[in-house]
């Protein structure tokens, strides 16, 4: 073929050959993607939804699987544990987002910086990224051990302890150190990100605004963060959902989902019901309530970045 | 311009004729039989890997488990993941019967290979820890893995035999192998009259004590009673020194020792014949109560056991710094081994105390192994269990790996008794157990009374309105969703 397909020709002149292959081509090239979604995504989206709608209780087969309807979601709806795990859960994503935008925008800001060392320093910063979350949670767990773990130690020998504090018997701070934790090794990637987003913003506006006799701060204020924000959009839309579905550190750190289910997120509850109990049907009609709150906060995030798409 | 329209239109018409093609073929494609049984037997996956036997580093300070579950959205509950550690087919020639069990230490490894020495079975292991190994069995039994022979703990009897998960056995486990094993240890395997599994061992809590602390404090013997035992605790309690620790995590530990305490007093219950509970108003309130002042009237017990679980006790008994500990068997020959315990030679063992017209309470946390109906070769599994039932295994076990035997007669066997420090004290102990509820449904119950137990112990709600509370919550979980 010599010649682009967009090149003015009188219809019916075209070669049909040519114009077969081109677009055939790219459509069987994507087909195997369908398919593998398809199969991975497609087929379990719709089962599980078609097994929210029964009552599988795997624990008792002799009772069958009657057909419920919405049965699970209402039944779901109405427990106070389900309510109680959704608020962990919206205290930890809040916590946790939060506190990584706040130093993520710092260590971004920071390493935008020219100074010897930033190479380094950069490295260094991805480091608790690339650690997996159990051994992230196991790290923790030890560092936290009353008896011999080093933040006890330190905090004694600094004064700021009296006596050691069993830290994951107490239903307030497990899970702020929880956060704590999972912050820690989360924040590089939102460093990453938003230093990604500093990197088109021109110095001319920094040095304009200088010359308009702008302070430091004012000058992150003003120049800086609007030019962030859909980059900041993004990255707390995705860390939120990330954050959301937490399960992993929680179970490496608690087992049970803490002090007096103090830790007991939705995933986790989700996953006692599911897996410990074997209510199938209700455990799938919880996960697509997590789904339709996702799917709120997805809304809500596209519809905050608009303004920032159109202009 | 009005050629460009026109071939735009042209192309536009093609490229949906197109689209639909290729849509359809791969829509189409996935009805055919090899895609369509892939995406049945696993109901599609999730990124849920498991990982087996990677337990954590060591052990890690709060006993975790480290296998990642990472559940996604609404994929997760559709998704029984099929557990990828089953065994290969069998090998040319032999047999293979596929176990999970915990044997993390490796300790029970020469008996198997005694097996397969015996009688030309393979056996091929997954072994995990404890906390994580009803996950895994539920994941074999949903996901069709090529597991046989599972450990059963006595809790989970009723949930599996109910469920129809394992063989009934009573034909295979005849009166002569009955015979030598006591009440005890069979009803660990029992529900609703038949046999679900071979008993496996026998096990309970015992009292283990640092006899050099307790002598230091002026007692010779150790405590009989609650009572005796908070005055021991206190007397031993003093800078960097904790008279007792527990296993008071919010977990299954929690319920056995409250347990154990519960059944100090004589008529003690925890549900009563139709399954109600009635633990709050026979025995578990006043349990709960002497619980939550050892912690905070007497602090004579470290507040770090409301974190802790058994394996953290032992460690902390180790360390040689805490006097009495409540815990399962297999403490003693490491809290006596000079390279591993700063305690040795000091750690005893005797009766976990009792009250008034109780000698002693303990909780009965003896284990089964059972056939899954799943299992492929059924003769070999049963063989593997016979196996482990015999005095061959049962007396090994007992030197090698602390393992009780579940035969009576191996309790006067004088190799033992010389080999065992203190052996006829752990048969004495096995005659004074208490048995948790054989209910299906047995783990939700536990976890909802584990809550309130510990809401209590962090004296976020008091005893009694913790314990009402959970005998509510108990009586409504009957009416499952």
């Amino acid at each position: 073929m010599d010649r682009p397909l967009s090149s003015p020709l009188p219809p019916g002149k075209r070669s049909p050959g040519a114009e077969f292959s081109e677009l055939t081509l790219g459509l069987l090239m994507l087909a195997p993607t369908a398919l593998v979604l398809l199969l991975v995504v497609g087929y379990p989206l719709v089962s599980s939804f078609w097994l929210s709608l029964f009552r599988v209780n795997l624990a008792n087969p002799e009772q069958g699987q009657p057909f419920v309807g919405l049965g699970n979601y209402l039944h779901a709806l109405a427990q106070p544990d389900f309510w109680y795990s959704i608020q962990r859960t919206v205290y930890f994503t809040i916590g946790s987002v939060g506190l990584e935008l706040v130093l993520g925008l710092l260590f971004a800001v920071l390493l935008n910086e020219r100074f010897r060392g930033n190479l380094g320093a950069r490295v260094a910063m991805i480091f608790p990224w690339a650690l997996l979350t159990v051994s992230n949670g196991v790290l923790w767990a030890w560092m936290l051990n009353p008896t011999y773990g080093v933040i006890n130690t330190l905090l004694l020998r600094l004064g700021v302890l009296g006596a050691p504090k069993a830290w994951l018997s107490d239903t307030f701070w497990t899970m702020n150190v929880i956060i704590l934790a999972d912050v820690w090794k989360t924040v590089p990637n939102m460093t990453l990100l938003l230093l990604a987003g500093l990197q088109p913003i021109p110095h001319e506006l920094y040095e304009a605004a200088e010359v308009d006799g702008a302070s430091r701060w004012q000058k992150f204020q003003q120049v800086t963060v609007p030019l962030l924000r859909p980059v900041i959009l993004v990255a707390v839309a995705l860390r939120t959902i990330g954050a959301f579905r937490v399960f992993d550190i929680i179970y490496v750190l608690t087992g049970n989902g803490g002090p007096a289910n103090s830790t007991k997120v939705i995933s986790f509850y989700n996953y006692d019901q599911a897996f410990h109990y074997l209510y199938f049907g209700y455990g799938a009609a919880i996960s697509w309530l997590i789904t339709a709150c996702m799917l709120l906060l997805i809304i809500i995030y596209l519809r905050l970045l608009r303004p920032d798409i159109e202009s | 311009m009005g050629d460009d329209a026109q071939s735009d239109r042209f192309s536009r018409r093609t490229f949906l004729r197109r689209a639909a093609i290729a849509g359809g073929a791969a829509l189409a494609s996935t009805l055919l039989p090899s895609c369509g049984s892939s995406a049945s037997t696993a109901g599609g996956t999730t990124p849920a890997s498991s990982t087996s036997g990677s337990a954590a580093t060591g052990s890690a300070a709060s006993a975790a488990p480290a296998a990642t579950v990472t559940t996604g959205s609404a994929t997760s509950a559709a998704a029984a993941a099929t557990s990828t550690e089953t065994g290969a087919a069998a090998a040319a020639g032999g047999e293979v019967v596929n176990f999970l069990w915990t044997d993390t230490n490796n300790t029970r490894q020469p008996l198997i290979a005694d097996f397969t020495k015996a009688t030309g079975i393979k056996v091929n292991q997954t072994q995990v820890q404890y906390n994580e190994l009803l996950d895994k069995i539920n994941t074999a039994t949903q996901g069709g893995g090529s597991v046989d022979v599972i450990e059963m703990d006595t809790i989970w009897t009723a949930q599996f035999a109910a469920a129809g998960w394992v063989e009934d056995l009573s034909s295979r486990i005849t009166d002569p192998i009955k015979k030598d094993v006591p009440e005890s240890s069979l009803s660990a395997v029992t529900y609703q009259g038949k046999l679900y599994g071979m008993p496996w061992f026998n096990s309970a809590k015992h009292l283990f004590y640092n006899a050099k602390l307790l002598q230091a404090a002026g007692f010779d013997k150790p405590p009989t009673t609650l009572d005796e035992f908070t005055t021991q605790a206190k007397a031993t309690t003093k800078a960097g020194q904790w008279g007792s620790i527990w296993s008071w995590k919010q977990s299954e530990g929690l319920i056995c020792d409250w347990i154990c305490l519960m059944f100090t007093q004589k008529g003690a219950q925890i549900l009563d014949a139709n399954g109600k509970a009635v633990f709050n108003t026979m025995g578990g309130t006043e349990a709960l109560q002497w619980m939550v002042d050892l912690l905070y009237k007497h602090k004579a017990a470290d507040t770090a056991s409301l974190e802790s679980t058994e394996s953290d006790v032992q460690k902390a008994l180790e360390t040689g710094t805490y006097a009495l500990t409540y815990n399962w068997e297999g403490v003693l020959p490491e809290a006596n081994d000079p390279s591993k315990s700063k305690a040795a030679p000091n750690i005893k063992i005797a009766l976990l105390p009792g009250g008034k017209d109780v000698k002693s309470a303990s909780v009965n946390g003896s284990e089964g192994w059972a056939i899954l109906k799943q299992a492929r070769n059924k003769d070999a599994a049963w063989k593997l269990l016979e196996y482990m039932a015999s005095p061959a295994w049962q007396k090994k076990a007992a030197t090698d790996a602390g393992d009780y035997p579940i035969l009576s007669s191996l309790y006067n066997d004088p190799d033992l008794q010389k080999n065992v420090q203190d052996f006829p004290l752990y048969g004495e102990q096995f005659k004074y157990l208490a048995v948790r509820p054989q209910v299906p449904g047995y783990a939700q119950k536990s976890d909802i009374i584990q809550r309130h137990l510990h809401e209590a112990l962090l004296q976020k709600a008091s005893p009694k309105d913790a314990m009402d509370a959970a005998a509510a919550e108990v009586n409504k979980a009957n009416a499952a969703p």
